[in-house]
């Protein structure tokens, strides 16, 4: 899977938007990469995008990733998904992931 | 009821008129004799009366005779006063005087001498006093007795004279000529007449009672006098038949007050009524004919009679008026209603309230209904339940997933029964015999429904047990033939189709006892391929049955059916037959489809056919198999338990639906995404929790069905056993704070297909999942 990553709006304190561009099939075997990938951007990150544009499909091990993000960012800092088929977006409100994070 | 009613109430009425009659007619009767009796008692005292004025009349004329007497005797008298010569013997004056008075004789007696002085009758003169002889006496004749009572007051003789005339001498002494006496000489026969005059004209007045009535007078039991002049002086025995008079001693004065009863009796050849009354000296026997007493008796019952008739007549119409108003009315709304009840429908009620009773009697026929129909209720629901489980158990007992052996790459059957009642004779079976040998076996019991739901079970197992032996298939079927005579108390039989099929070879050997015709596809076509057809199971004894093989070639189906596919009707009474099934079978869909596809395709043409299953009247059963070679299908595909492999298996799938799937972009993509999802939780799931080993082997077997539209993947591993449907599902609603990680998977999958079905079957967990494609 290709990760891509664009760092936008830094403030002062060394904060920014980050949003990782996601690319393939968003599953078992590629969530330990997205999951790198998000714990290197956390500790700078004061809102989270994903975007889903060329995700092909998302399994619960995907899911896990992105509750792992909401987690460890907590309540102050948002984490949207965006550009997410109508499959994901199905999946998001089955696995009542709609709620937690902001799916546009 | 009415009807019955009716007939009843007129034999009431007509009893009613009946006995009402009698005791009229006897009232009449009554009524009549009472009048009869009155008339009677009236008669009586008016001839009382009439013989009381006779009596006195009778005694006038005696006296005036005797007073006659007397003043003759006084003018005798005179003129021997006057005339004393006549003393002298002068007989002259006598004679005139004798004639002038109109007497028998006159004496003059010295009753000195006592000898005749002078007499009319000179012959006589100088006899004796007493020279006339006495008159023969008779004590009991009236006469007499009259004659004794005037010698109590006169002197009288009753004599016969010379010339033998009968006298009545009366004397009287010369009052200026002592010594001598007159003595006067009277005929007695003109004494007798006067007598009789008397007695016959005044004292015998009887009285006529109506036409035929009157008053007998009977005194010492003869007639004295009757208004029948010829009875008179007749005994009354010779009269009447028998009269019963009272005895003189009766106590007349008393009895004569009141109304005698009447007595029948015949007097004179007529049928009389009679009553006795009684005056001191006669027995009063007053009658009437029966006729007359009646006379009025027809008259007055024959009114009685009309009016009773009419008063009954009237109650009847009134009573069959009042009893339909107020009984059978009612009862005919309640019968109407019992009858629709009668007719199946529990659901009607009663109500007829018009009377209290009514109303309790609908009341309690509606309660009995509704307790009727609960029990049947109950009755159907628990008949339900045990056909229902009857069903299952039946159901049981025969392969019902399908691939029934989804790893077996060389073979691929699919068979489907629907029994035309809840259970049926219909069955197939399908099993493995050793890796290269599979059993394949369609058959029908004769008849259907319970009967043959029993036998069908006792037939399966002795051939599955049978083929599984190991025996050549000849002697399995004839070994099946004999037991199944053997246990056959009821006639019944089956005709089955045994098979063996080889899937290293291609070898199908079989048996046909008696079943429909094979049918087979090769080079493209479905036909209908004539065998040997040996004699039914079950129907004789120690029979050998011949088997047959065909060479099957990669690509070949086998179809096999029961005859409630050909003998389905449709709405013109029409067969389906083996043609309208080759017809279908040959078309474009039927010689492409795979054999799951092809026996849903086959089944809702049949259904379709038998206008909406209405024509199928016999267990339904098909059959299909597909020999794909040794080499195997392309369906298969065998990855490491390993996480590594997972984008093979999507490839391989993501490969199937674009060569296969024949959707639209958009749609397809939405498939695909989907699938994936699906794939990815449930082979890293089995590569987690099942617990297979790296070098263990996953088969994943995917596949398109045309009918129904879907993909069907297997997934079979020799894991431990690991059942992902039995996984709980996490909530979802959880805040992020709340929720756990895992657990989503089996969820994500369980929403996303439209089927997920798991079972454990010789030591490999079988996982398949469904999703429609449409």
């Amino acid at each position: 899977m290709k990760i891509e990553k664009r760092i936008e709006n830094s403030d002062a304190g060394g904060n920014s938007e980050v949003t990782l561009l996601l690319d393939g099939r968003f599953g078992s075997s590629t969530a330990s990469d997205v999951e790198n990938a998000v714990n290197e951007v956390l500790p700078h990150c004061r809102k989270l995008v994903f975007d889903f544009s060329k995700v092909d499909y998302i399994s619960s091990a995907g899911l896990r990733v992105l509750l792992m993000a909401k987690k460890k960012l907590g309540a102050s800092a948002p984490v949207t998904v965006c550009n997410a088929n109508s499959v994901v977006k199905e999946i998001f409100d089955i696995s009542g992931f709609s709620q937690i994070l902001q799916v546009q | 009821m009415r009807k019955a009613f009716r007939k009843k109430l007129l034999i009431v009425v007509a009893i009613a008129i009946l006995v009402a009659s009698f005791f009229s007619l006897d009232i009449v009767d009554r009524n009549c004799r009472t009048h009869a009796g009155k008339l009677f008692l009236e008669t009586y005292k008016d001839t009382v009366r009439a013989l009381n004025l006779g009596d006195k009349q009778s005694y006038e004329l005696r006296s005036n005779m005797m007073h006659s007497v007397l003043s003759s005797l006084e003018t005798v008298a005179e003129v021997v006063d006057s005339f004393p010569s006549v003393l002298g013997k002068d007989s002259k004056v006598l004679v005139r005087l004798c004639n002038g008075l109109g007497l028998s004789r006159i004496d003059i007696i010295d009753s000195v001498h006592n000898v005749i002085a002078v007499s009319s009758d000179i012959l006589i003169v100088g006899g004796g006093a007493r020279s006339d002889r006495s008159a023969p006496y008779d004590p009991s004749s009236d006469f007499c007795a009259f004659v004794n009572s005037i010698g109590t007051y006169r002197q009288v003789e009753y004599v016969l004279d010379s010339k033998g005339r009968e006298l009545l001498l009366f004397s009287a002494p010369l009052s200026r000529h002592p010594g001598f006496l007159v003595r006067l000489g009277i005929s007695a026969e003109s004494f007798k007449t006067t007598y009789n005059i008397a007695e016959n004209q005044f004292i015998y007045g009887s009285l006529p009672i109506g036409e035929t009535g009157g008053v007998d007078i009977v005194e010492n039991g003869v007639i004295k006098n009757s208004p029948n002049e010829h009875l008179v002086g007749r005994r009354v025995e010779e009269v009447y038949d028998n009269l019963i008079l009272p005895e003189d001693t009766y106590n007349f004065n008393a009895a004569n007050e009141k109304e005698h009863s009447l007595l029948p009796v015949k007097r004179d050849g007529l049928s009389c009524y009679y009553s006795v009354y009684q005056t001191e000296r006669y027995k009063l026997v007053c009658y009437m004919s029966v006729r007359e007493i009646y006379a009025t008796r027809r008259t007055v019952f024959s009114a009685m009679l009309v009016i009773f008739a009419i008063i009954f007549v009237s109650i009847f119409f009134a009573a069959s008026y009042l009893v339909r108003m107020i009984m059978i009315d009612g009862l005919d709304r309640i019968n109407d209603s019992l009858a629709e009840i009668e007719g199946g429908d529990l659901n009607v009620r009663v109500e007829e309230d018009s009377y209290p009773e009514f109303s309790v009697l609908s009341q309690g026929i509606n309660s009995t209904v509704d307790a009727l129909k609960n029990l049947m209720e109950r009755q159907v629901a628990h008949d339900a339940e045990q056909m229902e489980l009857a069903r299952t158990i039946q159901l049981s007992c025969l392969p019902k997933y399908f691939p029934t052996y989804p790893e077996l790459r060389s073979m691929d059957l699919c068979a489907l029964t629907e029994p035309a009642q809840e259970v049926g004779g219909d069955f197939y079976d399908y099993f493995r015999i050793s890796d290269s040998l599979y059993g394949v076996m369609i058959a029908d019991v004769s008849e259907h429904g319970i009967p043959a739901a029993l036998l069908m079970m006792t037939a399966k197992t002795a051939i599955h047990d049978a083929v599984l032996s190991g025996d050549s298939l000849e002697r399995c079927v004839e070994s099946v033939n004999i037991s199944l005579c053997e246990n056959n108390a009821t006639g019944m039989f089956v005709t089955a189709f045994v098979g063996i099929m080889n899937v290293a070879s291609g070898e199908f050997k079989f048996v046909n006892a008696g079943h429909c015709r094979p049918i087979l596809y090769k080079n493209g076509r479905w036909q209908e391929i004539k065998v040997n057809s040996c004699f039914v199971l079950g129907g004789l004894d120690n029979l050998s049955y011949a088997s047959q093989s065909w060479q099957l070639e990669p690509g070949d189906k086998v179809f096999l059916y029961t005859d409630g596919v050909t003998e389905a009707l449709n709405e013109d009474g029409e067969f389906f037959g083996a043609e309208g099934l080759l017809k279908v079978l040959n078309g474009e869909k039927g010689r492409s489809y795979d054999c799951a596809s092809l026996i849903n395709y086959v089944k809702a043409a049949l259904d379709e056919f038998a206008d909406d299953r209405r024509g199928i009247g016999d267990d339904v059963t098909m059959l299909a198999f597909e020999y794909f070679g040794s080499r195997g299908s392309d369906k298969f595909l065998e990855v490491n338990s390993s996480g590594d492999e997972l984008d093979r298996i999507l490839d391989f799938v993501e490969d199937l639906l674009d060569r296969k799937a024949d959707l639209q972009e958009e749609a397809l993509a939405r498939i695909k995404t989907t699938v994936s999802t699906v794939i990815d939780d449930i082979f890293t799931n089995i590569t987690s929790y099942s617990g297979a080993e790296k070098d263990c082997k996953v088969l994943i077997r995917a596949e398109i069905q045309d009918c129904p539209k879907q993909l069907t993947v297997h997934f079979i591993d020799g894991g431990r056993p690991y059942d992902p449907t039995a996984i709980e599902t996490p909530n979802v609603n959880l805040s992020f704070e709340e929720r756990r990680y895992g657990g989503l998977g089996v969820h994500l999958v369980k929403n996303l297909t439209d089927r997920m079905t798991y079972r454990y079957k010789d030591g490999c967990n079988i996982l398949c999942l469904i999703k429609k494609l449409e």
